[in-house]
């Protein structure tokens, strides 16, 4: 189309150089279109598809690290409970003299085991070093505390906030391409008229849509 | 679309003198047109026509390195959920299936091995009944139970407080090493270069439409001609340059 129109723009006349300038014009202006394009729409697959990767990464931060904890919280309330049956056998030995030996005994077995079910289960809870041999994301994972999670969450929104602008920017530069394929259009009709009358308008109005076009591509810029 | 065309008035078109003056029958064939007509406007159509090629060529490796591109984005979602799934499979396995099971063996051996320590300081019927119940512990933490538990009964994974959960993490997550490698960075970089490379291409296009707009100007600035075609074939050649300037670096 453009090939044709440039070709059929002889300069014998100023409708004629005007066609002319403004089909060359028009083609640098949707080269320049297409690339803002291209780079917004890419910028915005890549925020998108990170965006997307934090999602998982949060639930699965979240998902990881819940099980230690949870196993340590689950373990020291056994702790806890063995070290109360002992407790629980002291005072009764108090009451039955009689029992005070085996309870007392009893007791003292079962709050030194309770203590070191605590110590355990400290353990359980905790980040594996790098000496334990755990992978560095899973002991990445394990370590997520709730400002790590926060994080996440608040790059995740910039990230959105980021490739909104540019699907935006996208948008406008798309919308200024379809102008200039309309004023290619015109373009066309008014070289295939040549120098008849009806022509002149067909190539202002080219050159308007243009301009319009250029205006709309920048102002995706402000995105 | 042909040059002859393209220029009514220059080449005999309708209407022109040259045309209402050739006896029918006489028309010239498409050839010896081709040969009458200036070698700059044939330049201008040559100029126009490469610009258009050159073009669409970088056009589509663009749209190639596009794709390309968006591919391995996809594919780093993809190796993150693959990713994710493997290491909180295999953490709930090791924290809700076998570390429960490992600290209820450990509470019985640590209450038999107490139970022991304290059986002395009793007597008589006192002392039979901590026995039997160390001997209860006892076989509650060696019994079939505690040898089906890894992580309570190999040596491998005892720790200074009992087992040591982190290492049997380590052996879970080593029986998919394919798994632990994953990196959907790498996909993403990878990605991220491609589109780069695809970017870098698309704006060597707009020095390719600068040819363009130089050759149709050529053909609406006659007395310029040769000056514009000049410049245009500068711009193309420059463009063409460019673009693979851009394929080998990228």
């Amino acid at each position: 189309m453009d090939l044709e129109t440039a070709h059929a723009a002889e300069g014998k006349g100023p409708l004629q150089k005007w066609l002319a300038a403004l089909v060359g014009l028009s083609a640098v202006v949707a080269a320049s279109l297409a690339t803002l394009d291209l780079h917004s729409s890419k910028r915005y697959e890549d925020l998108v598809s990170r965006s997307s990767r934090e999602s998982v990464n949060l639930f699965g931060r979240i998902a990881g690290s819940s099980f230690p904890v949870s196993g340590m919280y689950i373990s020291s309330q056994i702790a806890l409970f063995r070290s109360i049956q002992a407790t629980s056998r002291e005072l009764v030995s108090t009451v039955e003299p009689e029992a005070q030996p085996l309870e007392s005994a009893l007791a003292r077995a079962e709050k030194a085991a309770a203590e070191r079910l605590t110590l355990l289960a400290e353990t359980i809870g905790e980040t594996p070093s790098l000496e334990s041999g755990v992978d560095a994301t899973t002991r990445d994972v394990i370590g997520t505390g709730e400002a790590e999670l926060t994080a996440i969450v608040e790059q995740q929104n910039e990230m959105l906030d980021e490739a909104t602008r540019y699907g935006n920017r996208s948008s406008r530069a798309i919308f200024a391409l379809s102008l200039v394929a309309l004023a290619t259009v015109l373009l066309g009709l008014a070289a295939v008229m040549g120098a008849r009358s009806g022509a002149a308008p067909l190539v202002g109005g080219a050159g308007a849509l243009l301009v319009i076009a250029i205006g709309w591509g920048l102002t995706a810029f402000l995105e | 679309m042909t040059v002859d065309a393209a220029a009514p008035e220059e080449d005999g078109g309708p209407g022109s003198p040259q045309r209402e003056a050739a006896p029918p029958g006489n028309a010239p064939s498409p050839a010896e047109a081709s040969a009458a007509e200036p070698p700059a406007r044939r330049g201008v159509a040559i100029l126009l026509a490469l610009s258009a090629v050159v073009a669409a060529v970088i056009g589509g490796r663009v749209a190639f390195r596009s794709s390309t591109a968006t591919s391995l984005w996809q594919q780093s979602v993809r190796e993150e959920t693959k990713r994710a799934a493997a290491y909180v499979e295999d953490l709930r396995y090791v924290y809700t299936s076998e570390q429960p099971v490992a600290f209820a063996l450990s509470d019985a051996r640590f209450r038999a091995e107490e139970l022991k320590n304290v059986a002395p300081s009793v007597e008589g019927l006192n002392r039979i009944v901590i026995e039997l119940e160390q001997a209860i512990q006892e076989y509650l933490s060696s019994g079939p139970l505690a040898e089906a538990s890894l992580l309570f009964n190999d040596e491998r994974y005892q720790g200074e407080h009992g087992f040591d959960v982190a290492r049997r993490v380590a052996d879970i997550r080593s029986e998919n090493p394919e798994l632990v490698a994953l990196d959907p960075e790498k996909a993403r970089a990878s990605g991220n270069r491609a589109s780069t490379h695809a970017i870098r291409l698309m704006a060597t296009t707009i020095i390719v439409a600068i040819a363009f707009m130089f050759g149709s100007l050529a053909q609406g600035f006659p007395k310029r001609r040769q000056a514009l075609l000049t410049v245009g074939t500068v711009m193309l050649a420059l463009g063409a340059v460019s673009a693979t300037v851009v394929e080998v670096v990228s």
